[in-house]
């Protein structure tokens, strides 16, 4: 699922390069750390939200069998 | 940023050609070649002029869509068959196979969220927006049918009390089916209320 969400946020900046995911496994969850070049900010998330909701959406549902819940925390 | 768009140069236009295809990463049948200089020998290589060619990557919103689609099915380890066509200058893609439910989520919301991304990737190679329509498993149509439906439901019973029927909450797309729906039904009028993502639409007795 970390590579499901690089390879999204990839496709949505224009800094492919620099972006970075780190994924950290706590009790509870999975959180998985978005990393991206200051002026792609906006790309990530969106008016409202809007794009970081669908990312959130769409890497949980790939990890929907885990049983873990998954939190993306945009940085 | 990919680059759209190179100039190359080389001892013949074939080779320039290949540069520059080289260099934009893609194969021949999807750049657009210019020959823009055409190679002289000139005099003892003096006045000798090299080839120059300057290549453009051709951008098929549909053929990118599906490849975009398909890696990402791979990444996301679901399994899916996904075709696309355009019509109208519109992309339609489908993505079909067995285990499609996680993917089109509680009221088709993982959907949209796929739609919505995939229409920010595919316009950020185009100049002019490119509308994108994302189906799984035939949700989105089966969906259709049935706002349809209710909204013809909901106009009989307005006809029938007299009292106006709000629906329930719907996307954009959805609505516009109820309205165009009771559009041909000149004793009910339409109106949306409420703020996205919750607005709903409202039928009265026209």
């Amino acid at each position: 699922m970390d590579n499901l969400l690089e390879f999204l946020a990839r496709s949505l900046v224009d800094n492919p390069d620099e972006v970075k995911v780190q994924k950290k496994i706590t009790a509870r969850a999975i959180v998985l750390e978005l990393r991206v070049a200051p002026e792609d900010m906006g790309k990530v998330i969106g008016k409202k939200g809007r794009i970081a909701q669908a990312l959130r959406l769409l890497v949980s549902a790939s990890a929907g069998r885990t049983g873990k819940r998954v939190n993306v925390d945009i940085l | 940023m990919k680059k759209n768009e190179v100039v190359a140069s080389g001892k013949t236009v074939e080779e320039a050609i290949e540069k520059a295809l080289e260099e934009l990463k893609i194969p021949r049948e999807e750049a657009e070649i210019d020959v823009e200089e055409i190679p002289a020998k000139g005099i003892l290589g003096i006045m000798s002029k090299e080839a120059v060619v300057r290549a453009r990557r051709l951008f098929d919103p549909a053929t990118f869509a599906e490849k975009w689609l398909q890696e990402f099915l791979d990444k996301a380890s679901m399994s899916g068959r996904v075709h696309t066509q355009t019509e109208d200058g519109a992309v339609f893609a489908f993505i079909s196979g067995d285990n499609a439910g996680p993917l089109i989520g509680r009221h088709g919301q993982t959907l949209e969220s796929l739609q919505y991304l995939l229409t920010l990737t595919v316009n950020k190679h185009t100049d002019a927006y490119v509308p994108v329509v994302l189906d799984i498993g035939d949700y989105r149509k089966k969906r259709n049918k049935a706002v349809e439906e209710m909204a013809r439901q909901a106009a009989q019973k307005v006809l029938e009390t007299g009292q106006e029927v709000t629906l329930s909450a719907m996307s954009p797309a959805e609505r516009r089916i109820v309205h165009l729906t009771l559009s041909e039904n000149e004793k009910v009028k339409t109106y949306s209320i409420g703020e996205e993502p919750r607005r709903q639409v409202v039928v009265e007795k026209a």
